[in-house]
C-alpha cells in the first residue's frame, strides 16, 4: 500500500511538468522559474486539475468498490445502478435551466444519483424472476435507460449555441476547464463522502453477507448499508458534476485492486482509491499531453480500462487472493 | 499500520490543497493583460474598456497585438471580425475557419499560413502557446474554455454574431478593441442600410401577401436523407421574416435547433416558397433530384417553380455569417420580385466583398464568382 501512495504521489509530482506548454510534453522547470505564463498554469490550472484528477479516481474506485460488496455483485460500479446516468440529468437539469450555481448543479447531481441508486434498488427486489447479481443489472440498465431518455429531452430543448455544447462537452467527461473555484466546491463533499467510505471499510466485509449473518457478528446492516451508499453516491456525484461522465474507472480499479490485495475490504478500498487515483492522473495526463486538442477524458478510461479489463480476465492462472 | 499510512496520505493531500490554493480572489475579466511582445499600434491609445457579448468590461493597456481566435463554431465570428483592417495583422492564432465547402480567410489573409492553427477543441495551455494578450471567442465557450483562459489572466472577449441585433452589438466591441470605432460604425452602417431598404418595401405588405415560406436544410448520410426545419430565433428564420415571407414551420420546432420533419408535414404546410438549404452537398443537384422526385411534384411550391437552391459561395448565405446580408437581398427578391424586380445578386455580392474586406474586382471574380452557387438568378 506504502508504493502505491509513492507511486501516486510520484505521478503526480511529475504530471505538474507534464503539458503542451511551451511545447508538448514537458515544461523543464528552468523554464517554469523564469516564465510567468507557465507559472500562471502550473498554479491556476494544471494542480487544481490534478488534485480533482485524484478525487475522481478516488472517488469513483470507492464507489465501485462499495456497490460491488454491498450488492454481491462484481459487474456494478456507479455507471451501472443508474447513479451516473441520474446524476448527469441532474447536472444537464441545471445547465438548461441557467442554474449556474456550483453547489445546486452537485446538490442537483447528488439528488438524481441516489434516486437513480434507489431506484435500481427498489426494481431490483420486485422483479420476480433471476438471481440478485441478474436482477440488479437488469434494473440498473433499465433506470440507466429512463434517465439516459430524460437526458435525451433535456438535450433536445438545450440551446445548440450555448447550452448543448456545454452539456456535450460535460456528457464526455473531462477536466479541461477545471480551475480552483470548482475543485474547491467539490472538495468537502467529496472529503466527507471518501472519509465516511474509508472508515466504515472494515463493516463492508460484514455488510457483504446476508442480513442475519451481518446482524449476529454486530453489524447493523440496513442502516450502515444506506449510509455508505449515501456517501459513496455523494462523492461520486460531486466529481461528476465538475468532471462529467468518466466511465469504467468504478468497474475495474476495484478488481485490480482485488487482484493486487485479496477480496477484505479493509485493503481493497484504499487500494482502489490510490489506483483509481493513478489510473485517472495518468489518464488526464494523455489527455490533454497527445494531441494538440484535448482528447475527451471518458474516452480514455472507457479505451484503456476495457483492455486493462479484458487483459486482466483473459489472463490464467491469476485468481483472487482469498 | 495501512490506515495510519492513508491517513497521512490523505492529511497530506490536503495540506497540498490548502496550499496551493491561490490567496487571492480569482482574478477577474480586467486583470492587466500579459505584455505584448510586438509593438504597440501607432494609434494606440492607454487604458481602455471593452464591453462583450456577456456584458463584462475587459480592460486593455494597448490595442491587442497577438490576438488568437479560439472556440467552437468559429468560422462565422472570423469572417465578421475580418471585416476591420487591424484582423489580419494583429491575429496570430486561430481554430479551423473552415466548413466543408471551403475556406475564406486564405483569400483575404495572406499571412494566413504563417498563423498558428489551434485544433478546434484546443484548451487553455494549447492557447498560451501562441502568447496572447487577447482570445476572442463565441460567448457559448465561456463555460467551457472561457474560465480557463482567465485563470491564466489571459484576456477573453466574447461575441456572438448570431442575429442581426447581435451584429450591430459586436461590431461595436470590435470597435472598442480594435480603437477603431469609425469601422465599427461604417461596417454596421452598410448592415443597417440594406435592412433598412429591405424593411420599408416589404413594411405594407399584409398578411396574405406574405408568402407562406419554407426553409429546409437537406442532410445526408450514409444514404439516410433527412430535412430539417430551424428554431424560430435563428438567422434563417429572421431573413424569412425580415424579407416578407411567413415561416410556415413556426409550430414545428418546439426544440431549439434544426428538427427534422417529414415530407408528410412539408406537404400539411404546401407552402408558396421553398428554399433548400446545403452545408455538405452541392445544392443545385439536390434541387434538382427533388423536382425530378414525384412526391414532390406534387407540391405547389414545386409545380410553381418556387423552390429553390439557397444562394451561396464560399459558405451559403442562411448562416449567421457576415454573408447575411447577402442571403437577405437574395430571399427578398426570391419572395417579392415585383418589389425588388433590379436585384442583382452577383453585383450585390461584388460591393459586399469590395466594401467589407477590400476586396477588389479582379479578385472577386477569381475567387468568388466561381464558387456563386444556388439560385442565383
Amino acid at each position: 500500500m506504502l508504493w502505491l501512495a509513492a507511486f501516486l504521489i510520484a505521478i503526480f509530482l511529475l504530471s505538474v511538468f507534464f503539458g503542451r506548454y511551451p511545447g508538448p510534453l514537458l515544461t523543464s522547470p528552468g523554464r517554469l522559474a523564469s516564465d510567468e505564463l507557465a507559472q500562471r498554469l502550473v498554479l491556476n490550472l494544471r494542480l487544481p486539475r490534478l488534485l480533482t484528477a485524484v478525487l475522481l479516481g478516488m472517488s469513483l474506485s470507492a464507489a465501485g468498490a462499495v456497490f460491488q460488496m454491498i450488492f454481491g455483485n462484481p459487474l456494478v460500479e456507479p455507471g451501472f445502478l443508474g447513479v451516473s446516468q441520474g446524476a448527469s440529468f441532474g447536472a444537464a437539469f441545471c445547465i438548461v435551466f441557467a442554474i449556474h450555481s456550483a453547489w445546486a448543479v452537485q446538490i442537483s447531481a447528488a439528488t438524481f444519483g441516489l434516486l437513480g441508486l434507489g431506484l435500481s434498488y427498489w426494481m431490483a427486489r420486485r422483479v420476480r424472476f433471476g438471481g440478485w447479481v441478474l436482477r440488479l443489472v437488469l434494473a440498473g440498465i433499465a433506470v440507466s435507460a429512463l434517465f439516459s431518455s430524460a437526458l435525451g429531452v433535456l438535450k433536445y430543448i438545450a440551446d445548440p449555441l450555448s447550452q448543448l455544447p456545454e452539456i456535450t462537452f460535460w456528457l464526455l467527461g473531462g477536466l479541461s476547464s477545471i480551475t480552483w473555484p470548482q475543485f474547491l466546491s467539490i472538495l468537502p463533499a467529496v472529503l466527507v463522502g471518501l472519509y465516511i467510505v474509508y472508515r466504515m471499510r472494515w463493516r463492508l466485509n460484514l455488510l457483504s453477507l446476508n442480513d442475519e449473518t451481518a446482524f449476529s457478528l454486530g453489524a447493523a446492516p440496513g442502516r450502515e448499508r444506506t449510509l455508505l451508499l449515501i456517501a459513496a453516491v455523494v462523492a461520486t456525484s460531486a466529481v461528476i458534476s465538475v468532471a462529467g461522465m468518466v466511465t469504467w474507472v468504478g468497474l475495474i480499479i476495484p478488481h485490480i485492486a482485488r487482484r493486487l490485495f485479496s477480496a477484505d475490504a479493509r485493503y481493497v478500498l484504499p487500494a482502489s482509491m490510490l489506483i483509481g487515483a493513478i489510473f485517472t492522473v495518468i489518464c488526464d495526463d494523455l489527455a490533454r499531453v497527445i494531441f494538440p486538442g484535448e482528447i475527451p477524458l471518458g474516452i480514455l478510461t472507457s479505451l484503456i480500462g476495457a483492455v486493462v479489463f479484458i487483459l486482466l480476465m483473459i489472463r490464467q492462472g491469476n485468481s483472487i487472493k482469498e | 499500520m495501512r490506515s495510519k499510512i492513508l491517513s497521512i496520505f490523505l492529511l497530506a493531500f490536503l495540506l497540498v490543497t490548502g496550499a496551493c490554493t491561490p490567496q487571492a480572489a480569482p482574478p477577474s475579466p480586467t486583470t492587466a493583460p500579459i505584455a505584448p511582445t510586438a509593438p504597440p499600434a501607432s494609434n494606440a491609445k492607454t487604458g481602455f474598456t471593452v464591453t462583450d457579448a456577456l456584458g463584462r468590461q475587459v480592460t486593455f493597456q494597448t490595442v491587442p497585438q497577438r490576438i488568437v481566435l479560439a472556440g467552437k463554431a468559429l468560422f462565422m465570428v472570423a469572417d465578421a471580425i475580418y471585416t476591420f483592417p487591424e484582423a489580419g495583422k494583429n491575429i496570430v492564432a486561430l481554430g479551423s475557419t473552415t466548413q466543408g465547402s471551403g475556406n475564406f480567410i486564405p483569400m483575404i489573409d495572406p499571412t494566413f499560413k504563417a498563423k498558428i492553427s489551434l485544433d478546434m477543441s484546443a484548451g487553455a495551455e494549447q492557447i498560451a502557446v501562441a502568447k496572447p494578450d487577447c482570445v476572442i471567442m463565441k460567448s457559448s465557450n465561456a463555460q467551457t474554455l472561457g474560465k480557463s483562459l482567465e485563470a491564466i489572466h489571459i484576456p477573453v472577449v466574447y461575441l456572438d454574431f448570431e442575429t442581426p441585433d447581435q451584429y450591430q452589438r459586436d461590431l461595436k466591441t470590435l470597435g472598442q478593441l480594435f480603437q477603431n470605432p469609425d469601422r465599427a460604425s461604417q461596417v454596421a452602417a452598410f448592415y443597417q442600410d440594406q435592412v433598412n431598404v429591405i424593411s420599408s418595401k416589404v413594411s405594407s405588405l399584409t398578411d396574405t401577401q406574405k408568402p407562406k415560406t419554407l426553409v429546409l436544410y437537406y442532410s445526408s448520410q450514409n444514404g439516410t436523407v433527412a430535412f430539417n426545419v430551424p428554431p424560430m430565433g435563428w438567422m434563417q428564420t429572421l431573413l424569412v421574416t425580415t424579407a416578407g415571407g411567413t415561416p410556415v414551420w413556426q409550430d414545428a420546432n418546439p426544440g431549439s435547433g434544426w428538427t427534422k420533419v417529414s415530407l408528410e408535414q412539408v406537404a400539411a404546410w404546401n407552402p408558396d416558397v421553398i428554399f433548400i438549404v446545403s452545408y455538405f452537398s452541392p445544392v443545385n443537384d439536390v434541387v434538382k433530384q427533388l423536382k425530378a422526385d414525384p412526391q414532390w411534384q406534387a407540391l405547389a411550391a414545386v409545380k410553381n417553380n418556387k423552390i429553390f437552391g439557397f444562394a451561396s459561395d464560399v459558405y451559403s448565405w442562411d448562416e449567421p455569417d457576415s454573408r447575411w446580408i447577402l442571403g437577405l437581398s437574395w430571399v427578398a427578391s426570391k419572395l417579392h420580385p415585383d418589389l425588388f424586380p433590379n436585384t442583382d445578386v452577383s453585383n450585390e455580392a461584388q460591393t459586399f466583398y469590395q466594401q467589407l474586406y477590400g476586396m477588389d474586382a479582379a479578385a472577386f471574380q477569381k475567387n468568388i464568382q466561381p464558387l456563386l452557387t444556388g439560385d442565383i438568378h
